[in-house]
């Protein structure tokens, strides 16, 4: 085992915020602006202008935090960064392309390893002429090309999220065996990550804010970074990012 | 959704591929497969269907065409074959009515006479059983099984305890049902029953009630093949906390056209099992008052392609549609544009984006090749993002630690309606009570973590009935015994190399005087625009995380004199070597080099060692041991003398 040198006067740096600088950094230099919303959110923002109705059985995909006493304007802790798409796209003309960092989401479920109920997003959304599914692999490709710094390939399977069409999940080639190593600690000797969803820009979700779709089309994605950072650094609690345990962080 | 391999196999005449190979097509081409486990001499698959898929996968049909359009083989209309029956005019009339065609949107009836109650043949137990359902009897089984199949739900009552007709209409204020598994529910105008105009028979689409039962001794049935407005559905099953197979299916939407035929098979498959010689069956009683119309849509090739990025003809295109069973018609000889008419059950293609998917992921997404986004000119700097990250960078050079601390707190202004627990029931006010705990908690690991004072920062949400903000905080906190710096000195100085480098601390939102807290936004505003971000990279970004033990740590200290001339790593070599694995970290606290007065000289170096194992709570003994190890292996240089 290593021991700590403590006698260097180390520099201490989150790894979600590590992960987050990266992310910034790689989508500014694809030309992507970053923004980001409030946590606390309108139930439209969140939801319904993303396409997924209320009493409709998309919305047990996520669980939710609501608030006490808003039953006339429903306000909830946003499950998904997805929202920060509409505010974007209500006060600006496409074309655009943007990118949450690293935002803030909030799930009503119960904690493990791999599951918080509070956790960090990445959001991406680019709306621009010609954009496809080939040019929504290309982004993600560059974008891991970039964050792991390996020649990685991106796999899309058939998926549903409500605010894209067609919807796909993607997995990432495994960084750390290049492809299907038994035993391999990363990708469990699949050969693939499953990494997170994308897809191209519902036409409902473009329409509500009044983006012509027969001249524009999207394409967004999620990604979820502690997922990124317990990769990236072999962590295997998920809950330690919000610990406050400086026996964590000021390993890194 | 489970499904059964073989189940799903009839279809194709047992001509599906192996179950793994099964699972990997259905993943990569229709839809995320949970798991597959061997049950018996049968596979059950655990499908992960989406809203979208669920509006035709909730059954085997609907994955074996899925399976079908893969695979390029057709499947047969249903998993096995259904004998033909004959319609008996002397059978009983049923009278149905329905009172909103909105929430009832079709219902069927059908009586049929002189059946016999009993098992099920063998190879239906065998199939709810392999799907980890429960066989109830002959009638009820059959119900089930249509539902497996095809997806529609059905309904049998005794028709022999229902007075004269079935009446779709609203329950009344203060009414009450006893479900079949004897519960007794409240009712509302809300909630939609099945009744025979006076008894409530069944919570609509959701479960049956046990006024008119079967039992041993049912002798004529009433039949129902129905279709319920989805959202009244998903609204009652959540409101009286009964979810079931047939309100999961419901509240996905299922088109009415699904009933007829699920009336037929059911018929069949109940005379077939349950009839008896004197078996008289009804004529159906259809109301169907808003015939669903096939729907139609457009596509060309050209859109397609556009959309996936991948150029396909208009031919491919076709050959996709015809697997997918949808009928297309080229507008014009010249044109790529198609007219496609989607089955009835496809109530998830509506717009050219979810053929263009259809056709996508046959096509395959593999085929996809990447295309790079244009140049466009750099983005725009987000100044809180970029100053985020300056203060990160000045606060991590003055070794502090950031922390991320959770928005759920037990007391604040802002209440959650279903919090995960009391004690996480508000959301924060401040980032201060946080950042205490966090002091706090890591003050005592101070010797573990090796710094001299805990020095922490944070930047958070918080909310209050004004609105949400985000602020800034910085916290410092000294073990006992430490004197200098102060915590106030420490907090004063890093405030001021903030303020040199930035700008302007606004005032300090918080009274003690080893916390500061700052609203972010405030901030920001004195701080002048930047360029552009600071990319530079600090801190080494390849560490792998090490397991914190969950056993305590010991702490020793070893000073030893050593000739001139030695280094400190050869001290600590010979800790490192005689400590072994149970050293988890060390640091030089003192050097320093005396003259004795025969002249040597000599340099006196101090480690602290911390001593930790993942498997136990060590002892002094142990511990003890390891220093008395080292003592003696420094002792026995010559010229070293542990102090």
């Amino acid at each position: 085992m290593a021991i700590d040198d403590l006698n260097k006067n180390p520099i201490h740096i989150h790894p979600i915020t590590r992960v987050i600088s990266d992310i910034n950094r790689i989508f500014f230099e694809m030309g992507f602006a970053a923004v980001d919303g409030p946590e606390l959110e309108k139930e439209y923002y969140n939801f319904d202008a993303l396409n997924v109705p209320h009493d409709h059985p998309a919305r047990d995909m996520q669980d939710t935090f609501w608030l006490k006493g808003n039953e006339k304007d429903p306000t909830l802790m946003r499950t998904q960064t997805s929202a920060i798409q509409i505010r974007y796209m209500e006060q600006h003309q496409p074309p655009f392309r943007i990118v949450c960092p690293g935002g803030v989401a909030y799930r009503h479920e119960a904690t493990d390893a791999t599951h918080e109920v509070q956790f960090h997003q990445t959001e991406v959304l680019c709306v621009d002429k010609n954009i496809s599914l080939a040019t929504l692999k290309s982004t993600l490709n560059r974008f891991f090309v970039a964050f792991f710094e390996k020649d990685v390939n991106i796999r899309f399977r058939p998926s549903y999220f409500p605010f894209v069409e067609p919807g796909v999940e993607f997995d990432v080639s495994c960084f750390k065996c290049n492809g299907g190593e038994v035993g391999c600690p990363v990708c469990k000797g699949t050969g693939w990550i499953e990494l997170g969803g994308a897809g191209m820009v519902h036409p409902k979700v473009l329409n509500q804010v009044g983006i012509d779709t027969n001249d524009w089309r999207g394409f967004a994605f999620a990604l979820g970074i502690s997922r990124f950072a317990m990769l990236k650094y072999g962590i295997d609690d998920g809950r330690l990012f919000h610990s406050g345990d400086l026996r964590f962080i000021n390993q890194f | 959704m489970k499904v059964s391999y073989n189940w799903l196999n009839e279809y194709f005449q047992g001509k599906l591929p192996a179950p793994e190979k099964l699972e990997n097509l259905l993943t990569m081409y229709s839809m995320e497969i949970d798991g597959i486990e061997k049950v018996g001499g049968d596979f059950v698959i655990d499908a992960k269907t989406t809203p979208n898929l669920n509006h035709f996968c909730l059954c085997h049909r609907g994955i074996a065409r899925e399976a079908g359009v893969i695979l390029n083989l057709p499947a047969k209309k249903y998993s096995r074959d259904f004998q033909d029956f004959q319609i008996s005019e002397t059978a009983k009339k049923l009278s149905v009515k329905i009172v909103d065609e909105k929430l009832c949107r079709r219902y069927i009836g059908r009586v049929i006479e002189n059946i016999q109650v009993g098992e099920s043949p063998k190879w239906l137990k065998e199939k709810l059983e392999t799907l980890g359902q429960r066989s109830i009897n002959n009638i009820v089984d059959a119900t089930n099984f249509v539902m497996l199949e095809i997806g529609q739900p059905m309904h049998a009552f005794d028709a022999d305890k229902i007075t004269s007709e079935i009446v779709i209409q609203k329950a009344t204020q203060g009414q009450k049902i006893t479900t079949l598994d004897k519960k007794e529910v409240m009712l509302d105008e809300s909630i939609l029953l099945i009744t025979d105009g006076k008894n409530p028979l069944a919570l609509a689409g959701i479960k049956g009630g046990n006024y008119a039962e079967l039992d041993v001794n049912t002798k004529n049935i009433i039949l129902e093949s129905a279709n319920f407005n989805p959202t009244l559905i998903r609204k009652t099953a959540q409101k009286i906390k009964i979810q079931t197979d047939a309100s999961k299916r419901f509240e996905n939407d299922l088109t009415p056209e699904l009933c007829g035929e699920a009336m037929d098979i059911l018929t069949k498959l109940i005379v077939e099992i349950a009839g008896t010689k004197e078996t008289r069956i009804g004529e159906v009683v259809d109301v169907y008052p808003k015939k669903e119309i096939p729907f139609t849509l457009g596509i060309s090739a050209r859109e397609a392609s556009d959309i996936l990025g991948i150029e396909i003809a208009s031919q491919e295109i076709e050959n996709i549609f015809d697997r997918f069973g949808f009928t297309h018609t080229k507008v014009s000889k010249s044109d790529e544009s198609c007219v496609v008419t989607v089955p009835a059950e496809r109530l998830d293609i509506r717009l050219k984006e979810d053929l263009a998917e259809e056709i996508g992921r046959i096509y395959g997404y593999e085929n996809i090749k990447d295309i790079t986004i244009s140049q466009t000119a750099p983005a725009k700097i987000d100044k809180a993002f970029a100053y985020k990250e300056k203060i990160r960078k000045i606060l991590d050079e003055e070794g502090f630690s950031e922390v991320m601390n959770y928005t759920f707190t037990d007391q604040g202004e802002i209440e959650l309606a279903n919090p995960m627990s009391p004690e996480r029931k508000f959301l924060r006010t401040n980032l201060t009570d946080g950042i205490k705990n966090c002091l706090q908690f890591n003050v005592r690991y101070i010797d573990f973590l090796g710094i001299p004072q805990i020095k922490i920062f944070e930047f958070g949400h918080v909310f209050s009935k004004a609105g949400e903000y985000e602020h800034f905080i910085i916290g410092i906190h000294n073990p006992l015994g430490l004197k200098k710096p102060t915590e106030k000195e420490t907090l004063v100085s890093a405030i001021k190399i903030l303020s040199e480098k930035l700008g302007a601390l606004p005032v300090n939102l918080n009274a003690e005087e080893n916390i500061a807290e700052f609203d972010f936004d405030t901030m920001l505003q004195n701080f002048p625009d930047v360029e552009a971000y600071d990319f530079s990279v600090m801190g080494n970004p390849d560490i792998k995380f090490k397991k914190i033990s969950s056993y305590p740590y010991m702490v020793r200290d070893i000073a030893v004199f050593t000739p001139d001339g030695t280094k400190a790593e050869q001290v600590l070599e010979i800790i490192q070597k005689e400590a072994g694995e149970l050293m988890i970290k060390n640091r030089l606290f003192d050097e320093f080099t005396k003259v004795f007065p025969d002249g040597t000289k000599k340099i006196s170096y101090g480690y602290r060692i911390i001593f930790q194992s993942y498997e136990k709570t060590l002892s002094d003994e142990e511990v003890n041991k390891i220093i008395e190890k080292i003592t003696a292996k420094m002792n026995g240089n010559p010229g070293w003398q542990v102090r």
